[in-house]
């Protein structure tokens, strides 16, 4: 991993992102409503307190018992799914992560195949040998941990819709 | 505190938790959250469900 | 005290939302701080300095949002010990910025020092500072207009 590619990446990610805020600022209708509203800040607040607390607990384990497990890039990119993963599973778990228009089935699907994806790119990875590198986890270890942050999402989804199914019944 | 008189409000017009949502501009879990007593609607919100089953607010909000 | 018998209904929403800037901030200074140790090809400080200069940026606004929308203090706090506070912590500031200074920089063999992490403390101090000035400010306008 170069420091052009590293920086390439990070471009990339920071592009998506951009695009993604000025995306939904086009948009004129409401995309949630005031119930979601709340509830997705409040879930970008504990993502905060997660990801303050996890980059102390790296920087703890780097700084005091010298351990350290993977490069720059990788060691930013877990924390940040971790942090992710946190802020997403609140959402759907409240009923904020998916808009009034969208369908929560289409992306389920969108999020199975990611699933799938990153699973097999890890799962050949393991089998190449090329997981860990001079002690080090190597960049496409990030795979595994993408492929754990679907199936953790899928999971809350499925568990979410009992328990919708649940209150709708005793509506 | 569960909201039992938007709940028989909604129940008399024959409307179910998602097509209330519908007609408010909300998400079903919203009118779930809000009969359930989870959640606490702004003025906004009550009007508009208020408009929509056709009641006041000292009907359906107020104690 | 839990949080949720120190702040009213609006307070509470107020800091979830100022909680939502602070995490997108943190995610900036992450990729930043990333991205300058990808570039270097080194540290630029120790690793517990490097998270904590970090967290800083987002600590600091969350803390002036909170203020300047009256969503810090609780019901029964006034936050006059908090003022003292920023105002010792500000001064603390000043001093050790001279200190660093008369001694050569914020960097010792190319490590930026402990100080500098007292400069940003410091620094978020005083943006509280300057979030309460602002606030009393609007507070006696709308006062005044009532």
């Amino acid at each position: 991993m170069n420091a052009w590619f590293a920086g390439g990446a990070l471009a990339g990610i920071l592009a998506v992102a951009i695009y993604g805020v000025l995306k939904m600022r086009k948009e004129s209708a409401p995309r949630y409503d005031e119930r979601q509203a709340q509830a997705r800040a409040n879930a970008a607040k504990l993502a905060l307190e997660v990801l303050s607390a996890l980059m102390l607990v790296n920087a703890f384990a780097r700084e005091v018992w010298q351990f350290a497990w993977a490069g720059p890039f990788l060691e930013t990119v877990v924390l940040l799914l971790i942090a992710g993963t946190v802020y997403v599973l609140r959402c759907v778990w409240t009923d904020a992560y998916f808009t009034l228009r969208e369908k929560p089935k289409t992306w389920a699907r969108i999020f199975v195949a990611m699933l799938i994806v990153n699973a097999a790119l890890g799962i050949m990875v393991i089998l190449d040998g090329d997981l860990v590198e001079d002690g080090l986890l190597t960049f496409p270890a990030a795979n595994l941990l993408i492929a754990a942050m679907f199936a953790a999402l899928l999971i809350t989804i499925a568990l979410k819709r009992r328990r919708d199914a649940r209150e709708e019944a005793e509506a | 505190m569960k909201n039992l008189r938007l709940k028989a409000a909604r129940a008399a017009l024959d409307l179910s938790q998602q097509e209330l949502a519908e007609r408010v501009g909300v998400s079903r879990q919203t009118i779930n959250a809000i009969e359930k007593g989870d959640y606490n609607p702004t003025i906004n919100l009550c009007l508009k469900i208020c408009r929509e089953l056709g009641k006041t607010l000292d009907e359906l909000f107020w104690e | 005290m839990k949080e949720a018998d120190r702040f009213d209904e609006r307070q509470a929403i107020a800091r979830a939302k100022a909680g939502n800037m602070a995490f997108l901030i943190l995610l900036m200074t992450l990729f930043a701080s990333c991205g300058l140790r990808v570039r270097l090809g080194r540290e630029r400080a120790t690793p517990g300095v490097g998270a904590l200069i970090a967290i800083c940026p987002a600590a600091g606004a969350y803390i002036a949002r909170c203020i300047y929308t009256g969503a810090f203090f609780g019901l029964r706090e006034s936050g006059r010990t908090f003022l003292w506070l920023c105002v010792a912590w500000v001064v603390f500031g000043a001093a050790v910025v001279a200190r660093a200074f008369s001694r050569g920089g914020l960097a010792v063999d190319g490590m930026l020092t402990d100080d500098c992490l007292s400069i940003l403390v410091a620094l978020i101090y005083l943006a509280a500072l300057v979030a309460m000035a602002l606030k009393r400010r609007r507070d006696a306008r709308e006062e005044a207009e009532e």
